[in-house]
């Protein structure tokens, strides 16, 4: 039977730390099914899901990247899934909405949108945010639930606009098969 | 009519260069009726290239006209494009481009908004027009498959990849 864990890794940011940690992965057999690595600040931060037809455990896992740990300093944190934690959930492609804030930076930008979404019920799929000088960017794509019409959330979004002074762009993600 | 096979990646033979088309006979001809049927009964119907169903020729299918996009504002229906170049083309367009040879994924991918085309139609005669926005796009995509390129090729950046949401029922 298949297992799969969640890994988080971070540390300083230096050459090789995604290498490091997927020599471990590859040469223990694990798969990588989804991965996101980027740098935050100075920090390089890794989220792996990986699966294994061994049975191992979560402290063994963990074990494997005692020395990778040592040698780049890095906080490793292991957590097993059950299988259908670890796949995607798919919504339906048609509730795929891209929203994007974006102003003056001050306090509040993230946790007022956030807040107006998880009220909605809206699911966030991926977010990232950017602040260069005094622009502050927030840029989302979210999955609309059931009964909620695009327009219903746009109107809330522009009361939003209005609460916070930002400019917010709200558009539907269309993909054409070619 | 029965559907032709689509390659999908990763198979090799999509990289492949394809060769122009100079015999535009009754074999050609008779190989075009069956590429159309193949694409009009795919997801969005808009756009096939030969060297998706494994020949390699340099011809295109192109139909934009039953396809609702913002930025479709003028098309010119059925197109069958052989050897087709572009000779000149201005501005840029973004769109969130899929394949029928790429089935999990889709990309944002950046195309010239407008083109003008040279190419020669189903009896080899040459012909030019211009075109800008969704078919623009459709041509430029049909036409890498020509040259072995395929969307993922044209990404800009990682974040510009997504994992199909939805899979095919």
């Amino acid at each position: 039977m298949k297992k799969y864990f969640l890994i988080s890794a971070f540390g300083k940011d230096k050459v090789g730390i995604v290498a490091s940690l997927s020599k471990v992965l590859y040469e223990n057999g694990f798969n990588l099914e989804d991965s996101s690595m980027s740098k935050l600040g100075g920090e390089f931060t890794v989220m792996l899901v990986v699966s294994t037809d061994k049975n191992i455990s979560e402290g063994e896992v963990s074990k494997l990247f005692d020395e990778v740990k040592k040698n780049l300093g890095l906080q490793i944190y292991v957590k097993e899934l059950k299988e259908e934690e670890a796949k995607k959930e798919k919504p339906k492609e048609d509730s795929i909405y891209r929203i994007v804030v974006y102003g003056a930076d001050k306090p509040g930008i993230v946790y007022k949108t956030t807040k107006l979404l998880a009220d909605k019920n809206v699911s966030i799929l991926d977010m990232t945010t950017e602040k260069s000088g005094d622009l502050y960017i927030l840029l989302t794509e979210v999955a609309l639930p059931e009964g909620l019409s695009f327009n219903e959330l746009k109107s809330q979004i522009k009361g939003l606009q209005d609460e916070i002074g930002v400019d917010i762009s709200c558009e539907k993600i269309e993909s054409v098969e070619l | 009519m029965e559907k032709l096979k689509i390659l999908t990646y990763p198979d090799p033979r999509l990289k492949k260069i394809s060769e122009p088309v100079k015999d535009f006979g009754k074999d050609f001809k008779e190989f075009v009726d069956k590429l159309i049927y193949t694409m009009y009964n795919s997801p969005a119907g808009v756009g096939i290239a030969a060297p998706q169903v494994n020949n390699h020729i340099q011809t295109i299918i192109v139909d934009a006209s039953n396809y609702k996009h913002k930025t479709n504002k003028k098309n010119h229906g059925l197109l069958v494009l052989s050897n087709p170049r572009i000779i000149a083309h201005d501005g840029e367009i973004i769109i969130r481009e899929g394949c029928l040879s790429v089935p999990d994924y889709t990309g944002n991918v950046k195309r010239h908004y407008w083109i003008k085309v040279e190419a020669e139609d189903i009896n080899g005669d040459t012909i030019t027009f211009d075109t800008e926005g969704f078919e623009a796009v459709v041509i430029q995509h049909e036409l890498d498959h020509l040259y072995g390129k395929l969307f993922i090729d044209r990404i800009s950046s990682p974040k510009d990849l997504f994992r199909r949401k939805v899979y095919k029922k």
